[in-house]
């Protein structure tokens, strides 16, 4: 065995395991990962480790025995054997559906091609220009050709990467169409026949033979990224609104318990009351004071709020109710006549979230004086305003939501949904300490002068 | 200077709230021109739209602070609203005389401050009472308050400002008229009109139903970018 042979053969293999295992990483880091996620990494860049070593030796000792034509007929064999380990570790080491890990395996493959080609193509341009069709494809003879290649390469990765994340929105993916992601593994077997054609063609080829075949490679692969971005917005698209509508039907399992239990409570302390009004008429010794006082703690849910939609009421009487004992001053001025023209279950959704939200910040601020809540609803020039603001400050502890960046967000996404339904605007800001949310729907009246935009 | 009237029949709530609006004056460095009213008729017989803010009692003898809201909104639009009450159940409807807050009694100094920080915050946002001088021939220069504006609109290279009932036709561009008008307060809709948002009365279809009584049309594209710029306008 030649050594400078094995040498240049554990360069090259190297060089595309490195390729490919930091590719994996990458790509993967929106992935949740498994516990024995490391332990699995490492094996995993042993094993890369030892078949390069092992392949390098075998490669440079056929190279010597039968020439460099079987190499290059055996090549894709290693570099197949190569691929596995990556494969293996996105497979095994993460927690997540099977189609969302063989995006990754594609994308990997397809980034890594594309590289390639790409680098190809100035290789092809440089080869034409100084007239050396040695190096028309990919055919570079000293290391210089990587100084090139690499931030290439590194572009191209951390582009992707920064794609990825961008139409992810940073949170992690969810299933994907596996029918989608067979196609995205035929089409990826595809661009492999490319890079085979693309590697078996004779350098003596001519230039413009070489620019035909990289430029087909090219586009075929760019059709494959855009199709995998296509797929992910897709499916982004689709997994929301499944999250979405699933916690609406939430909030309207929990308003309508929420109102049997009202209404059970209501019914019970009417009775008390008047059970306690028939014991003090029949014995004349019982204080009237204690008798009053009774009755006042006996209106749990009274009618202290009457905007005119009934679903507003019982959402604001509950914030009422639970915000008492936790010190926080809740205002309200609401013409809730203005909000009829909403679906019944959009008005509990929409203001079971901003309620929720605000009362789930407010209760966990230290200082007990300064929790307030306020909430306006009213038309104004033609425009449902609905407006509602809370103090911000050094909250104690984040919630399982706000930790989770899966589930995190998604209460906002429901309301600019509901909103955007009614052709509305929703904005959400903080301003000098105090967070506002803003929300303007046209109006709808049901007179036929003024209609529906 | 922000110019307060306080309208409350309680002398003790009264005097509290002048207290609270000294405290505020010292605090924020900010000078303050008060003036009170024992009543809901003391305040709407000598009344003129000349203050920022108008702190209204909803209890009061005779006319309450509701009805006196309301008259008051039948001649001024923009002024801030902040009511007074023991009742928070009343305050409920304060939203239907566009009022900016409601404060519960006994008021409480921080509450005072928040609410007028919003008001003074809302002064600012939408723009005090900017003035423009505009030449109109043959009468040559007339200055309108921007509030009066209830819109602008451009025929061929003519500018129409047209208030509540009057038009003034001037030359000139949308893009000049809409530099000197406050930003948050006017839209520019279409190639030929800026409307005033608070001039808005209600929307029909295909069209906005101003205050005076004018129909704009209402083109479908921009829609949302209007409605967003109403939504920054009411959340002032």
């Amino acid at each position: 065995m030649n050594i400078s042979d094995f040498l240049l053969q554990f360069f090259t293999y190297g060089r595309y395991a490195a390729e490919l295992g930091i590719m994996t990483f990458v790509f993967s880091l929106p992935l949740k990962r498994k516990p024995k996620f490391w332990t699995y990494l490492t094996i995993m860049a042993c094993i890369l480790g030892a078949l390069v070593t092992v392949f390098s030796i075998i490669t440079s000792i056929l190279i010597n025995a039968f020439g460099e034509s079987f190499y290059r007929k055996t090549t894709y064999i290693v570099y197949f054997c190569l691929t596995l380990p990556t494969f293996l570790l996105v497979l095994l080491a993460y927690d997540e559906p099977f189609t969302n890990r063989a995006f990754i395996i594609v994308s990997v493959h397809v980034v890594r091609n594309l590289s390639r080609v790409l680098f190809s193509l100035i290789t092809l341009g440089i080869g034409t220009v100084i007239n050396d069709p040695s190096v028309y494809l990919f055919g570079f003879t000293n290391d210089v050709w990587l100084l090139i290649y690499y931030p290439m390469w590194g572009g191209l990765v951390f582009l992707f990467y920064y794609l990825l994340r961008r139409f992810t929105k940073n949170i992690s993916f969810r299933k994907f169409d596996s029918g989608i992601v067979i196609l995205l593994f035929a089409s990826l077997a595809a661009s492999f026949a490319l890079s085979a054609l693309q590697n078996h063609l004779n350098h003596l080829e001519t230039a413009w033979d070489c620019f035909l075949v990289l430029m087909a490679h090219l586009i075929f692969l760019l059709t494959l990224l855009g199709a995998q971005f296509i797929v992910i917005r897709a499916t982004i698209a689709a997994t929301e609104k499944e999250i979405v509508e699933s916690q609406i039907e939430s909030h309207i399992q929990q308003f309508d318990l929420l109102k049997e239990n009202m209404d059970l409570i209501n019914e019970k302390a009417h009775d008390l009351r008047h059970q306690l009004r028939a014991a003090k008429l029949a014995n004349e010794s019982i204080d009237e004071k204690f008798v009053d006082d009774v009755e006042h703690s006996l209106r749990i849910y009274d009618n202290s709020v009457n905007t005119g939609n009934p679903e507003l009421d019982m959402i604001l009487v509950d914030l009422k109710f639970r915000a008492a004992p936790l010190s926080i001053d809740v205002k309200i001025m609401a013409d809730g006549k203005c909000l009829g023209f909403m679906d019944r279950q959009h008005v509990i959704a929409l203001f079971s979230n901003l309620v929720e939200n605000a009362l789930n910040y407010e209760k966990r601020m230290p200082d007990a004086s300064v929790r307030y809540i306020q909430i306006q609803i009213g038309l104004q020039h033609g425009f449902v305003h609905i407006a509602v603001e809370n103090p911000l400050g050094p909250v104690k502890e984040k919630t399982e939501d706000e930790k989770d960046p899966r589930r995190h967000g998604y209460g906002m996404l429901s309301m600019k949904r509901i909103v955007g339904v009614y052709d509305g605007a929703f904005t959400a800001k903080e301003e000098d300490g105090i967070f506002k949310v803003s929300i303007t729907i046209p109006y709808f009246d049901d007179s036929s002068e003024t209609q529906s935009l | 200077m922000l110019k307060i009237a306080i309208v409350e029949d309680n002398p003790q709530e009264r005097d509290l709230l002048q207290s609270h609006l000294s405290r505020y004056q010292e605090e924020k460095k900010e000078a303050l021109e008060i003036k009170c009213f024992e009543s809901g008729f003391a305040f709407l017989d000598s009344f003129k739209p000349i203050y920022d803010v108008i702190f209204l009692d909803i209890a009061m003898p005779g006319i309450n602070g509701m009805d006196t809201a309301r008259q008051i909104r039948q001649s001024n639009a923009d002024v801030t609203i902040i009511f007074t009450t023991s009742l928070a159940q009343y305050a409920i409807e304060g939203y239907s005389v566009e009022a900016l807050d409601f404060l519960v009694k006994p008021v409480e100094y921080d509450a005072l401050n928040r609410a007028l920080n919003k008001a003074n915050s809302r002064l600012a946002s939408r723009g005090t009472n900017t003035e423009i001088v505009i030449k109109v021939p043959p009468q040559g220069f007339v200055r309108l308050s921007s509030r009066d504006i209830v819109y602008v609109l451009a025929e061929e290279h003519l500018l129409a400002y047209v208030t509540m009932d009057k038009r003034y036709e001037t030359w000139g561009s949308l893009k000049n008229a809409l530099s000197d008008l406050p930003e948050k307060r006017f839209y520019r809709l279409g190639r030929s009109y800026i409307i005033n948002l608070g001039c808005v009365k209600s929307l029909q279809k295909g069209a906005l139903l101003m205050k005076n009584g004018d129909l704009i049309p209402f083109p479908k594209a921009g829609r949302s970018q209007f409605i967003q710029a109403m939504d920054d306008y009411l959340s002032q």
